[in-house]
């Protein structure tokens, strides 16, 4: 049911509409950057690097709007959960938006010479993550639980992923000495990928928080 | 947690007009509990059935029971004016007589025959009007009409009266709808306070202050219950779609 004010209606639909969109703006941005991780495109890089500005803009702006609703309008029930959890999810989605910029930085840097197989498993690393970012955005939008789950379970497999990635890059590096810093860069890079689907875990928490009025107990 | 009120299967009708639909609830004693709903829902109906107003009304029939300490409030035995020195009423607009501020206390005591020595009843005055949180301000014009107060110390002035029988219950029918923010807060927090004496009842339409001042919250909609319980949940999580509905401003 909408709200009897109709110019409250559109200023949370407005936070909503920002919210998607900062999503969206994301996805894209993931997915660039799991193509510069193949192609080393310095262009590409450079514009996944500006485009972020607009991701810590949109953060702005709805932590502003939010703002001034809860002193304009002192929400309360599913309205001031909706707002809470925005305020907390955009946090993360920022900086979902600064490990995505790190990957695509990084990811120029890292020689050719690089044996395929890292930059294989460092793309399937992101591909998870990025599923997982547009699974977690879904159930926000759409107000479900159901891939929960499922959500949490991807964490699971990219936290064993990036550690098996670690071992294996370590490896690597005691043999050939002479690619430190790339080595070092794909270990950032999976860092940051593992860093991201903390963050979506986080999400998940609000969203069930937004939905069920607590904290999951798990 | 001790009842003090209790309504079974409450019915209240307006000769055809039912306004109350079977309406159960508890109220715990020394909390706060705010009734909440659209206007037209019942929740004024409910109010003065507690202290039995609606007597007075030819039309109004009521059905089931209400019992204060376990008493029935609507048997023959029990007389109303004996039940309204248990049950004490403040209204939505401050309505003192138009009598001194010290008469407009001591008056309730008098009629009640609780006292006829002076120096009781100027220790009764004295009390009430310092648990109403006005003494500070009104002590050296007690002779002064009531009506002479401002809105918000007129408003402490009826509470003060309503204290001086020392009743277990008050009853507040939107007590801070006429006052500003100022003399709002002041209320608020004398309903606060005063809580660790009495049990209070309060009807409002502000949901901001039924999440200030109440411990439970009870949702009346179209006579119904709706839905009950501790404010701190139905401000945040009521289990209910119409209750959400309602507080979030969703009702058309």
């Amino acid at each position: 049911m909408k709200h009897a004010d109709k110019f409250y209606e559109s200023q949370l639909n407005t936070i909503n509409e920002k919210l998607v969109k900062m999503g969206s703006l994301l996805e894209k941005q993931f997915s660039s950057a799991l193509v510069v991780l193949h192609s080393r495109d310095e262009q590409l890089a450079q514009k996944v690097v500006d485009n972020d500005d607009n991701i810590n803009q949109l953060n702005h702006e709805i932590s502003d709007f939010v703002f001034q609703i809860i002193a304009m309008r002192q929400p309360i029930a599913d309205d001031l959960r909706f707002l809470f959890c925005t305020i907390k999810i955009i946090r993360d989605l920022e900086r979902i938006g600064d490990h995505i910029t790190s990957v695509a930085k990084k990811a120029t840097r890292v020689s050719k010479d690089i044996p395929s197989e890292f930059i294989e498993k460092l793309s399937n690393l992101g591909k998870q993550a990025s599923v997982m970012t547009h699974d977690a955005l879904n159930c926000l939008f759409e107000r479900r639980l159901s891939q929960a789950d499922k959500i949490t379970k991807r964490d699971d497999v990219i936290d064993e992923l990036h550690g098996a990635f670690i071992s294996e890059v370590l490896a690597y590096m005691k043999k050939h000495d002479d690619v430190i810093p790339d080595s070092l860069s794909l270990i950032q890079m999976s860092k940051a990928i593992e860093r991201i689907g903390d963050h979506i875990t986080n999400i998940m928490e609000e969203v069930h928080f937004l939905i069920e009025g607590q904290y999951s107990s798990d | 947690m001790v009842n003090t009120i209790i309504t079974k299967n409450l019915n209240v009708y307006y000769g055809d007009k039912q306004a109350i639909n079977d309406i159960s609830l508890h109220f715990l004693k020394n909390k706060v509990t705010a009734l909440i709903g659209p206007s037209g829902c019942g929740k004024s109906t409910f109010l003065r059935c507690i202290n039995r107003m609606n007597d007075v009304i030819d039309i109004c029939r009521v059905e089931g029971t209400i019992s204060l300490n376990g008493l029935d409030i609507y048997s023959k035995e029990i007389e109303v004016e004996h039940l309204r020195e248990k049950i004490g009423m403040v209204f939505q607009k401050p309505n003192p007589f138009p009598k001194s501020i010290y008469d407009n206390v001591a008056y309730g005591p008098r009629i009640h025959g609780i006292t006829d020595k002076k120096d009781e009843m100027d220790l009764i005055v004295e009390t009430s009007l310092k648990k109403a949180g006005l003494y500070a301000e009104v002590k050296d014009r007690l002779d002064d009409m009531g009506t002479s107060l401002s809105g918000g110390q007129q408003q402490r002035l009826c509470i003060a009266r309503a204290i001086a029988i020392k009743p277990e219950v008050i009853l507040m029918d939107e007590p801070c709808s006429a006052l500003d923010p100022i003399a709002t807060s002041i209320i608020e927090e004398l309903i606060t306070d005063l809580k660790k004496s009495y049990t209070i009842i309060i009807v409002t339409h502000s949901m901001q202050q039924a999440a200030r001042v109440s411990d439970k919250t009870a949702f009346f909609h179209l006579g119904n219950l709706i839905e009950e319980g501790d404010t701190s949940k139905i401000f945040t999580k009521p289990d209910h779609q119409k209750t959400n509905d309602y507080i979030t401003g969703r009702f058309g």
